[in-house]
């Protein structure tokens, strides 16, 4: 009987196991990478999970062959040694210890690549969250954000060039703010207050990828998906151009000033 | 007579009550507090329990009915959970099990239990500390639990984003029951730190003690740096709430216009110093698990522990690594790639302990010969489980990938799988391990290993599946997560998730019985039932309610001296002397250090006030030295020869109590009682001087908010209207007296008039030019009519308001020149700082007020070399808050 606990105990690794092994199978993997930038934090986590998941079959194997046996043996049986091999010590501390640090010191190398230098191009739009909205303020015509011909959608959703870099400011109106789009591996934070700039591109002509917005332990948040919208140059500035005089035909004129 | 009064029955029913109540409810014996805390914990697991079965339910069926709970309005509408009530679920669940489960369970529970017989000691240093901890939790209790009942639970999520509140009750409730727990776990933990480090018994070293105790002493040093911070960022939140204040909040944030009138603050400042103490927090319980469990693999492979001083350094180690892994939960907020790599790097040293304790457990059941009882097997999953989480690790320390993990399924598998289902299987292993100390009589093992088989099996069911579901951004908490069309598809393995959830806690009810009937008619054990070599099992049971025993216990050996192949038995106590070796003992046979105990306790102590006054400098500093406005000490009427008075002062206390400690030590009683009272007066003057300054403040309208405070941020239409609104209140005031006014009177409706007509104009040219400089100009010539600055906070004179005030005293305002006015005043950055000085010079004033008290108290103690101790102490004490004088007096006077 003492033998079949070892064996329960074995469940863990052959899990790890099945996760290591079918994870990547499993519904293709990570969210569709549509993005310029994407395969490289990609390819960290298979890297990863192939690493901490080999070390955590082979750790829970050996916890687990210690259990069957070693269990059950007369109780005046002598114990082998107290206090180990050093040199099994030293490769045990040595090796992960390197492992680990070069993952740590490696990984700042994707980021750096992807994130570290704002690209020289001019802000496509200005994203604002509100609870419970995100407001999209788009330059008009010249180029500046925050003049008279800018155009605003307040419906949720995005459009975007695709296939060019697209530069993003991100604001809040009011609370925390989290905007990502796992398609493109973009997640980014907003405090009130500040600003944050994104960048990315999209390699594919045409995509509609899912935008998730806010924390999720908060109330209301799932009111605020959206959904962004790639498309070639010349369709996203023709959607501009319809959007803005759909906007200025409802725009209310301005009051003439007091005399 | 009298005797006749003595044996009356109503006087013995008087002397069985207070009997009852010193013995079983404020009882000071460490056994009893222990007891006490284990089944508050297991109270609350059970609400806590409840409100995780409720939140699988709509994971696993999202928008579906829970008819059970239909008539429950705080947990669904007509059955459905909605999003409100799961945010808040999730909130109170993280609470319930953390702070009032988990936490008191681990270092209230065991702590209390078992420390005292593991270093064989008679009682706790401090009993009296042991019941108020103890009974500081029942504020906490019901404050929690009240947040249940009030119009807006604790609202702003797990992490408390105070701007998310927009019914503050809720929140207050929840921030005092916090305090409370804070309050408790710091007494514990001073007590836990002074009675490990000195009342050890004779030759019971540091290096003799079991890791469970490794694991309370590192924990208690944890408790005392993280949990004031906890305290310090809670009053903070607490300030905003109820005073206006505005340490954590942005200008113009808020879901609601609660905080509209305050800004200044930094949000980014409240998540850092959140995840400051978050991480370690998390250590408060899994450092004295990772102790209980090596002891009981110890125990059971029937071997000593493998590389004890490297598992003692790798807990130090890892608690020490907690304090400096913040940036890790920030990654995506504000921070540049190297910044990141500092944190991934430490995270990264985190996982690899964690690593090298797994190596270490191996190497102690290799070898061995393994005993499968109940407390083991629990043990053995602890370890099983906590590889797991020490793994995942690395995928929250490479910045690219938490990016992309953050709320997903990996992380939601991780924190809970390691903090609550391993604590959990930590906490069952040591209860069936200690149930025989506490009680008399063990657990029914069978029984014991179906409740490890069944909890086992559906944790694993409950938590595996979500590394498969973390592939995709998963958002885990989300109870709608069929609202997001491509996630669709990862449905089905939730409804498996949720009843393996619903099951672990169906199983406890095995736990629950198989608890409760051994209390009663469970097997008797004999004193060591375990065969275990650690000291507790030496002790005498049952526990005698007074703290004494005539067991004098004296210490010759490590806590692992089991199954040696050189031994004649299987296993040696610690208490078993050596057959032909003598150990030399300390002279004073305790094993502590040579410092008295209560100063052990102070010291740790002091280093709590430190750290606490240490969040609300470093707050000040950082919001000071950030980009939003910050007034010249000139512009709040702040005086430097007061704040070097100020200064003086308490330098002057300093050396005083210091000659009085002499004094103390040298048998000079009076001179001693002399420098006390010296003391004494000079601490009164200094807080004369600070209650002086504070009411000059008040009289300018310079406090926070709620405290009558009057300052605005800037010079706007709304600063206007306020100016407007308190003329007109103070001329119909005046007019109310009647035609015949005074001449005083008259003067009175001139001035206001006078200021009305600038009202007047500012208004008018705001109205005529909306957009143009000239309104903003003649705004800001108002606010220096009122009150003239001196400079404008972002160090530019405001010289063209000066210049456009008109004012014949340039020095002066309207609000000096005619006090009864109080109009508000415009003070860039005025609010932030009102709020800084009223926190932290109240908060000083208020350890002043303390030390004065016990320094009164003292004058009626004949202070000779008895009590030199006392002295020492409390001058340690005004010592520590005339240093924090010297740091924030001229921060805020001359900074």
């Amino acid at each position: 009987m003492k033998h079949y606990w070892a064996f329960l105990f074995l469940l863990v690794p052959i899990l790890g196991l099945l996760t290591v092994v079918l994870a990547p199978n499993f519904n293709d993997g990570l969210p569709p990478d549509v993005s310029e930038n994407g395969w490289a934090i990609d390819r960290w986590f298979i890297f990863l999970l192939y690493v901490a998941g080999i070390s955590f079959v082979f750790m829970e194997c050996a916890l687990c062959y210690s259990l069957w046996h070693y269990s059950g043996r007369s109780s005046r049986e002598p114990r082998k040694s107290r206090h180990g091999s050093r040199l099994l010590k030293a490769a045990w501390t040595i090796l992960p210890t390197f492992v680990f640090l070069l993952i740590a010191v490696y990984q700042v190398k994707t980021l750096a690549d992807a994130q570290a230098r704002r690209p020289d191009v001019p802000i496509t739009a200005e994203v604002t969250g509100r609870q419970f909205r995100w407001d999209v303020r788009y330059p008009g015509a010249d180029g500046l954000l925050h003049t008279p011909d800018d155009m605003v959608c307040v419906d949720g959703d995005i459009h975007l060039p695709s296939q060019q870099k697209v530069l993003l400011v991100i604001k809040s109106g009011d609370v925390l703010h989290r905007f990502s789009m796992p398609n493109l591996r973009i997640l980014q934070d907003v405090a009130p207050g500040t600003e944050q700039y994104v960048w990315f591109m999209c390699r594919e002509p045409r995509a509609a990828v899912d935008m998730m917005f806010g924390e999720p332990w908060l109330w209301g948040a799932s009111n605020r998906k959206g959904l962004a919208t790639f498309e070639p140059d010349e369709d996203f500035k023709n959607w501009l151009t319809r959007k803005a005089a759909e906007q200025n035909a409802h725009r209310v004129p301005e009051p003439p000033h007091a005399e | 007579m009298s005797t006749r009064a003595i044996d009356s029955p109503s006087r013995r029913e008087g002397l069985h009550l207070g009997r009852f109540l010193s013995t079983y409810v404020f009882s000071r014996d460490h056994t009893v507090i222990g007891i006490q805390f284990l089944f508050s914990a297991l109270v609350w697991f059970l609400i806590g329990g409840l409100f995780a079965l409720r939140i699988c339910w709509p994971l696993a069926l999202p928008w579906s009915k829970a008819r059970m709970l239909e008539h429950l309005p705080i947990f669904a509408e007509s059955g459905q959970i909605v999003s409100e009530s799961y945010s808040l679920l999730f909130t109170m669940l993280a609470t319930v099990m953390i702070f009032l489960v988990a936490i008191p369970l681990v270092t209230g529970g065991f702590g209390s239990m078992l420390i005292p017989r593991m270093i064989g000691a008679e009682g706790m240093a401090f009993p009296m500390l042991s019941m108020l901890s103890y009974w500081f939790m029942w504020p906490a209790f019901i404050a929690i639990g009240a947040s249940f009942f009030v119009v807006a639970w604790p609202a702003p999520g797990w992490n408390s984003s105070l701007h998310l509140v927009v019914v503050p009750g809720g929140q207050v409730l929840w921030l005092v029951g916090l305090t409370f727990v804070g309050l408790s776990s710091m007494l514990g933990a001073m007590n836990h730190f002074t009675t490990i480090l000195q009342l050890r018994a004779p030759g019971m070293t540091m290096f003799r003690l079991p890791m469970t105790m490794w694991g309370m002493f590192i924990t208690a040093i944890l408790q005392a740096f993280v949990l004031p911070v906890l305290a310090a960022v809670g009053l903070m939140q607490l300030m905003a709430l109820k005073f206006g204040a505005s340490f954590v909040i942005s200008k113009g944030s808020g879901a609601s216009g609660l905080f509209a009138a305050i800004g200044g603050g930094q949000l980014l400042l409240w998540h850092h110093l959140l995840w400051f103490i978050s991480h370690p927090a998390a250590y408060l319980v899994l450092l004295p698990m990772l102790g209980m469990v090596c002891d009981i693999l110890a125990c059971f492979a029937r071997k000593p522990l493998f590389d004890y001083k490297r598992m003692v350094s790798s807990i130090a180690g890892i608690a020490g690594l907690g304090f400096v892994v913040l940036g890790h939960h920030a990654f995506v907020s504000v921070m540049g790639p190297f910044q990141s790599m500092t944190f991934a790097v430490a995270t990264t040293l985190l996982a690899l302990l964690c690593v090298l304790t797994f190596f270490n457990w191996i190497g102690t059941v290799w070898g061995s010969n393994i005993q499968f009882t109940t407390p083991m097997l629990f043990a053995i999953s602890f370890a099983s489980m906590f590889i797991l989480g020490g793994l995942s690790g690395v995928f929250m320390a490479t910045t690219p990938m938490e990016a992309m993990i953050l709320d997903s399924c990996c992380l939601f598998a991780s924190f809970p799988y390691v903090f609550l289902a391993t604590t959990a299987m930590g906490a069952f292993a040591a209860i069936y391990f200690w149930f025989p100390k506490m009680f008399g009589r063990k657990m029914h093992e069978g029984w014991g290993k179906v409740h490890f088989l069944l909890t086992f099996v559906f944790l694993i069911g409950t938590f595996f599946p979500m590394h498969l579901l973390s592939q995709q951004d998963v958002i885990s908490s989300l109870g709608e997560l069929n609202r997001y069309e491509p996630f669709g598809y990862l449905m089905p393995p939730r409804p498996f998730m949720a009843w393996c959830a619903i099951l672990v806690v169906a199983a406890q009810c095995i736990f629950a019985i198989n608890f409760f009937y051994s209390i009663a008619f469970g097997e008797p054990a004999d004193g060591n039932p375990w065969q275990a070599t650690t000291h507790e099992w030496a002790a005498p049971r049952p526990p005698d309610h007074d703290g004494h025993s005539d067991f004098q216990p004296i210490v010759y050996r490590g806590p692992y001296e089991c199954g040696l192949s050189e031994a004649s038995l299987d296993y040696y106590p610690q208490t078993m002397p050596p057959p032909d070796e003598q150990i030399p003992l300390p002279s004073d046979g305790r094993a502590g250090l040579s410092i008295p105990i209560g100063g052990a306790g102070m010291w740790l102590f002091l280093g709590s006030v430190f750290s606490f006054f240490a969040t609300l400098i470093g707050s000040t500093l950082v919001l000071r030295l950030g980009p939003a406005a910050w007034p010249s000490p000139h512009d709040v009427h702040l005086s430097k020869p007061v704040g070097a008075l100020s200064v003086f002062v308490l330098i002057s206390t300093s050396l005083s109590i210091a000659l009085g400690l002499g004094a103390a030590r040298a048998g000079l009683v009076s001179k001693a009682k002399a420098y006390v009272w010296l003391t004494l007066l000079l601490g009164c003057m200094f807080l004369g001087v600070r209650l002086h300054e504070y009411l000059t403040l008040l009289s300018y309208g310079i406090p926070p908010a709620q405290f009558h405070g009057l300052v605005f941020e800037k010079a706007d239409l709304q600063y206007a209207a306020a100016v407007r609104k308190q003329l007109n209140e103070l001329k119909s005031a005046v007019m109310q007296r009647g035609d015949d006014l005074s001449e005083n009177d008259q003067s009175r409706i001139q001035v206001i008039d006078h200021v009305l007509g600038k009202v007047d104009a500012v208004e008018l040219a705001i109205r005529n030019e909306p957009d143009s400089q000239e309104g903003f100009s003649r705004l800001m010539e108002l606010a220096f009519a009122i009150y003239p600055l001196h400079d404008d906070g972002a160090g530019q004179q405001p010289t063209e308001a000066r210049a456009g005030a008109g004012h014949a005293d340039e020095t002066e305002g309207f609000n000096e020149q005619y006090p009864w006015l109080r109009l508000p005043v415009v003070i860039p950055g005025g609010r932030m700082w009102a709020s800084a000085y009223a926190l932290l010079m109240g908060l000083h004033a208020l350890h002043v007020a303390v030390g004065l008290i016990v320094l009164a108290l003292m004058l009626f103690v004949v202070l000779d070399r008895s009590r030199a101790n006392l002295v020492e102490n409390v001058s340690l004490y005004w010592h520590f808050v005339g240093l924090m004088g010297m740091c924030l007096i001229p921060l805020l006077h001359w900074f």
